[in-house]
């Protein structure tokens, strides 16, 4: 793959693939876009050994968990949405405040189901698709799936 | 169904995102710095090549000239000896042949890694 049909698949990619991943960093924009350049960075340097380019967006979605996950192992995140609460610097925005419940419910979902929960209904993933991204078996996804939905309706239900 | 609220739930989902714009020219900025670690990368790659086929080469060549010299070099070292002080010992010699080859031997290596030390500091000292 050329720089320039990297970059053009970057440009197709790059909105549903930051969007995911504010949603997997529970709204933290910054942190989502670290995550989306290092995973794009990642993607370049093995670009050479990836020859399925209708397959690219499945690839930067499952190098995108991965890199989330890194992070995850390596920093320290927030301990809570409670502590995320109590922030009244400029990282307040519209968004956080407009989709406030939506984070709180997917930060209390682990890591996997939140994945799963956000690859199904967000992104229109079938359980197979998503046991390739998230590199597991078809029925741990299936469970994911179904826990993460069930958290999220007890959740959403409370409102 | 709660499953149809949880699907409009998410495509209502529109966080605003920094501008594209700013976002791609960040990630062309980090490409632009691969791509220079990379070239780097292949040049190093490239002097050591020459450098390892350059000391081959060389320590081949020392090999051919010092085999062709070994009836001289046969004749010198056969008058080798090696006594100890007298103190009932008897004298020690060597064998001839096997002294010459290895000095021979050691000749050959050492003039391919000093091939290889300079020529890999000479390419180097040409990059940019």
């Amino acid at each position: 793959m050329t720089r320039e049909q990297f970059i053009t698949h970057v440009e197709g990619t790059q909105k549903a693939f930051r969007r995911f991943l504010v949603a997997l960093c529970c709204g933290d924009t910054q942190l989502a876009d670290d995550i989306a350049q290092e995973a794009y960075i990642k993607a370049y340097l093995s670009c050479d050994s990836f020859n399925s380019p209708d397959k690219f967006n499945a690839w930067i979605f499952r190098i995108g968990y991965n890199t989330f996950i890194d992070h995850r192992r390596s920093v320290r995140l927030f301990a809570g949405y409670d502590e995320a609460g109590g922030i009244t610097s400029s990282d307040a925005t519209d968004d956080a405040f407009r989709y406030q419940a939506l984070y709180a419910a997917l930060d209390s979902l682990p890591p996997k189901e939140r994945t799963s929960v956000l690859l199904f209904y967000m992104q229109g993933y079938s359980i197979k698709e998503i046991a390739d991204i998230v590199e597991a078996s078809q029925d741990a996804v299936k469970k994911h799936l179904s826990r993460g939905r069930n958290r999220l309706r007890g959740l959403l239900s409370n409102e | 169904m709660e499953e149809d609220k949880i699907k409009d739930l998410f495509q209502d989902f529109q966080p605003r995102l920094s501008s594209d714009t700013l976002f791609l020219s960040g990630l062309k900025k980090h490409m632009e710095a691969v791509e220079l670690v990379k070239r780097h990368a292949a040049a190093a790659r490239r002097r050591n090549r020459i450098a390892v086929a350059v000391a081959a080469l060389s320590g081949f060549v020392a090999g051919v000239i010092f085999t062709l010299l070994m009836p001289l070099l046969g004749d010198r070292a056969s008058a080798l000896k090696f006594s100890l002080p007298s103190i009932g010992i008897p004298s020690v010699t060597f064998d001839s042949q096997i002294i010459t080859w290895t000095i021979m031997a050691a000749l050959s290596v050492t003039i391919a890694v000093n091939a290889y030390e300079i020529t890999l500091s000479r390419l180097s000292a040409k990059q940019p």
